[in-house]
């Protein structure tokens, strides 16, 4: 080790070598000599600064024997690589919870075309729905379907639910009336329904 | 204690598998961790296998460490906690004196407090302190102050180059010229 590179890690001792660092500690771990030198000279500081032990001993050997042994490590990334990228998920999060509650809405929607179909509410696992109950406006037909809204949902997606409920309800109605009407021998859509309007229901 | 950025850039090259770099950690601090562990039991070879013992605890824990303080306040904790950790598995008071456990931590450097150091430990430490201190009053008087005002008074070198009003330049030679000579004497005290 040279005379500069022994300035070098002089000044490496206190902290005071910004550029070169990274250089001056490869070349201390690879020279023996160097190392020796880097531990007198925290000694003298040590000594200095009242620091020194009783005995004054050398474990490095011992942990540098058993640390061998130790597996590799392999630190995961920083946290604050993580908040970085974090940051940037946000939106993408944004639109993944936006395009969830859409699957959910959509799924709900076919789960009830499907009870269109068969007249029967499926069974398996499905989100929370409320029931209730439509009564047609013939006094014979009443049927309770499960109307698919979500309970305790955002207000702006319940809304966004109640519209399609509308949709689903009226569909239905016209369905069910036609049904009827076929059952009773009565064909095609009715001539005097031009208009269906709903009102919506008071919760009680 | 201010943030080393030596001991940073030692820590991550740990952290990304470097083990090498963990020796220069350990012979950095090794004599203040002793020292530390010192103050809680009596016999200075317990004292070097608990220090021993907290290197290694520190190794195996450092993916953990995220540098939100200090590294030697970091190694502090765990070297006082081993040696919490050893006494309750001795089940015995560290010292004599009525000195609480969480006392002790608070005593610097008061070597009256261990009763087994043996006058030849003693002895080695006392002629390292001498000739270190011998060197230092041998030395010119710029090399003398600048070395003073690094180790003892801890100024960086642009603080000691205000102080002595010389380049920054200047104060790294002084210092390293004054390392050099204290070394020199040193040196045949000393095997790593």
């Amino acid at each position: 080790m040279n005379e500069q590179k022994r300035e070098q890690l002089s000044a490496l001792v206190d902290d005071e070598l910004t550029q070169e660092a990274s250089s001056v500690i490869e070349s201390l771990l690879e020279d023996d000599e160097a190392k020796e030198t880097w531990a007198r000279y925290h000694l003298i500081g040590d000594s200095l600064r009242g620091h020194l032990p009783g005995q004054i001993g050398n474990i490095s050997a011992n942990v540098s024997q058993a640390i061998a042994s130790e597996p590799t490590i392999l630190a995961p990334a920083k946290k604050s690589a993580n908040r970085k990228s974090s940051n940037l998920m946000k939106p993408v999060m944004g639109f993944a919870i936006a395009a969830s509650v859409a699957a959910v809405a959509i799924f709900n929607v076919q789960q009830a075309n499907q009870i269109s179909e068969t007249g029967q509410i499926p069974e398996t696992g499905q989100p929370v729905i409320a029931q209730s109950s439509i009564a047609t406006d013939q006094p014979s037909f009443t049927t309770s379907i499960a109307t698919p809204q979500l309970v305790n949902q955002e207000t702006g997606q319940a809304q966004i639910y109640q519209a399609v409920n509308i949709d689903y309800r009226m569909n239905r109605y016209l369905v069910n009336y036609n049904e009827y009407r076929a059952n009773k021998g009565v064909s095609g859509m009715p001539p005097h329904v031009r208009m269906v309007a709903n009102e919506p229901q008071s919760n009680k | 204690m201010g943030e080393s950025v030596t001991d940073k850039q030692l820590v991550e090259r740990v952290q990304n598998g470097d083990k090498k770099a963990f020796d220069l950690l350990v012979l950095k601090y090794q004599q203040r961790i002793i020292n530390l562990v010192s103050r809680f039991v009596y016999n200075p070879s317990d004292a070097e296998d608990i220090a021993q013992e907290a290197f290694i605890k520190a190794y195996r824990a450092l993916p953990n460490f995220r540098g939100e303080s200090a590294f030697y306040t970091w190694m502090y904790r765990i070297a006082v906690n081993t040696a919490k950790n050893y006494l309750a598995v001795k089940s015995r008071r560290p010292l004599e004196s009525a000195h609480d456990i969480d006392d002790v931590e608070q005593i610097e450097g008061d070597h009256t407090l261990r009763h087994e150091e043996t006058p030849e430990h003693l002895l080695l430490r006392d002629e390292i302190q001498e000739t270190i201190l011998n060197s230092i009053e041998a030395l010119p008087e710029d090399l003398n102050l600048a070395i003073t005002l690094r180790e003892v008074e801890g100024l960086s070198y642009e603080d000691i180059a205000v102080a002595m009003d010389c380049p920054i330049g200047t104060v790294r030679s002084r210092i390293f010229r004054a390392r050099e000579a204290i070394d020199k004497e040193l040196k045949p005290l000393i095997e790593y």
